[in-house]
């Protein structure tokens, strides 16, 4: 669905360098520290910027080319860009129907009256939760094959946050040849709901991993200095200097747990890999 | 480019108590005057530039991103801003139209009809170049320097006009509008609007890429 080969985008301070591939059925989570290149990635995903080199195609499509007929198949929620905050929800409707060939009226209407949402109010006056809703409603409205989000829960309480996590599900379950790419400084959310992640830093990707294998492989162990001197470091990817000793960061858990019973192995999470992929010293 | 256009009525709707005061403001020249024409040269502008005030908007709000996020290109968003804009003018000139003459029949106001036609029809024209101009230039240089280069303009066009009324006399400016009056309107309107159609398509043209080089 998108294809990115030797995708480069270069400003002054900073050089994004990436390649990936994202097919239907899959939701892929973007993650890294703020400016580590995601919503640069999410531009030029969207065409918004134009590479300075290399390839990036949705739906076999150069993304600068897309016409308003392949934009009928993205569904898109900005982190700091929507419609206007004098409008309210009966105008946003009234505009989209005009906008989507494939529009679904009856829900995004019945979904805003479910999650209480005021049609007559400005958004302007919405909660920061409300507003999260309306946006990522707005993408979902017309049947799109492409969903493109952009920090959808930044800002949310758990409840809202389980009811968009929740939206994305059953929005992949209606049609397996759908996909999501997803934005989010909130790791959890991430685990629960991609089937992948690609962790950039510094403008390169340093990972990409399916969710599943994280979980079950990826692990960190907590050792003292004289621990760090003895253990096998084949199967470390990174080690990070702490009080205490060492944290190590590897990706064959059950080797370090089956050989070395006296160390404090846990399991990784996203945040795990953030920290020492993106900021420990490789073994 | 109809939900666009949707959007941009729903802008100018949420600011509507200041469009009403304009609108007023527009009767009241025309009443107060005995001559119209300011009045319709006046909601021409007023009308163009609440227009313009939804790419504003759009830009303040930084929503133009996510507009080109929906079935939307830069292309299409120029071509309605255009389309608006022209449309907004249109409509403001036509209603002030309209209560002239209901000024003029209904309540025995002393205009003249073919005079007022005319102006009509250059305040049409002057609804295209302002609009060309006036757009282009708020895609180039965005709303807080366009704010400062309006300014500019009207201080160059004012010191023009007061150089010309030092250093010509009057007969000579009577003489140039008399030799315009005395040419053959129809031909001159045409003149006049075919130079202002070129005009708009330029501008169009030159905002379209000027919006392009800005997503690059």
């Amino acid at each position: 669905m998108i294809k990115a080969k030797n995708l480069v985008k270069e400003y002054k301070d900073f050089k994004l360098d990436v390649s990936f591939e994202i097919p239907a059925g899959y939701i892929t989570g973007f993650i890294g520290k703020n400016g580590a290149g995601k919503s640069t990635t999410i531009k030029l995903l969207l065409g918004l910027i134009k590479p300075t080199g290399g390839s990036i195609e949705v739906f076999g499509i150069d993304s600068c080319k897309l016409n308003d007929d392949t934009k009928q198949n993205l569904g898109v929620t900005l982190a700091d860009s929507s419609f206007a905050n004098s409008m309210n929800v009966k105008q946003i409707n009234n505009i989209l129907k005009l906008m989507y060939k494939e529009y679904d009226e009856e829900f995004f209407m019945s979904k805003c009256k479910a999650f209480g949402l005021p049609l007559d109010k400005k958004i302007e006056d919405f909660s920061t939760g409300m507003k999260a809703k309306v946006r990522v409603l707005i993408a979902l409205s017309h049947k799109a094959k492409l969903l493109v989000m952009d920090e959808p829960t930044s800002g949310l309480d758990v409840e809202a946050r389980k009811e968009i996590l929740d939206m994305l599900r059953d929005y992949m379950t209606e049609d397996e040849e759908r996909a999501i790419i997803i934005t989010s400084h909130i790791s959890t959310d991430l685990e629960g709901l991609c089937d992948d992640v690609y962790l950039i830093d510094g403008g390169k990707i340093i990972l990409h991993e399916e969710t599943d294998v994280i979980q079950s492989s990826y692990g960190t162990l907590k050792v003292s200095d004289s621990q760090y001197e003895k253990i096998d470091k084949n199967y470390l990817i990174k080690a990070k200097k702490e009080n205490f000793g060492y944290v190590c960061l590897t990706n064959q858990k059950q080797y370090y747990l089956e050989n070395y019973p006296d160390v404090v192995i846990e399991n990784a999470s996203i945040d795990d890999l953030i920290l020492n992929l993106a900021g420990g010293n490789r073994v | 480019m109809k939900g666009l256009f949707l959007k941009d009525l729903y802008l100018i709707k949420s600011n509507i108590g200041s469009v009403f005061i304009l609108v007023a403001l527009s009767i009241w020249f025309a009443v107060v005057m005995e001559n119209p024409i300011f009045a319709l040269f006046y909601i021409t502008l007023i009308s163009v530039t609440t227009g313009i005030g939804t790419l504003s908007r759009d830009e303040r709000e930084n929503s133009l991103n996510f507009f080109l996020t929906l079935p939307v290109t830069v292309k299409s968003y120029v071509k309605e801003k255009f389309a608006f804009c022209i449309s907004v003018g249109s409509a403001a000139l036509l209603f002030l139209t309209a209560v002239i003459t209901i000024l003029k029949f209904g309540f025995g106001f002393n205009y003249v009809m073919s005079e007022i036609l005319t102006t009509v029809l250059f305040a049409f024209l002057f609804l295209f170049i302002a609009t060309s101009l006036m757009l282009a230039f708020q895609f180039k240089f965005g709303v807080e320097r366009m704010r400062t280069i309006g300014l500019t303009i009207c201080g160059l066009i004012a010191a023009a006009a007061y150089i010309l009324s030092k250093f010509t006399d009057d007969s000579t400016i009577m003489g140039f509008a008399n030799k315009l009056l005395g040419l053959n309107k129809a031909m001159l309107a045409a003149a006049v609007f075919a130079i202002s159609l070129v005009v708009l398509l330029c501008s169009v043209k030159y905002s379209i890429k000027t919006l392009s080089a800005k997503f690059s």
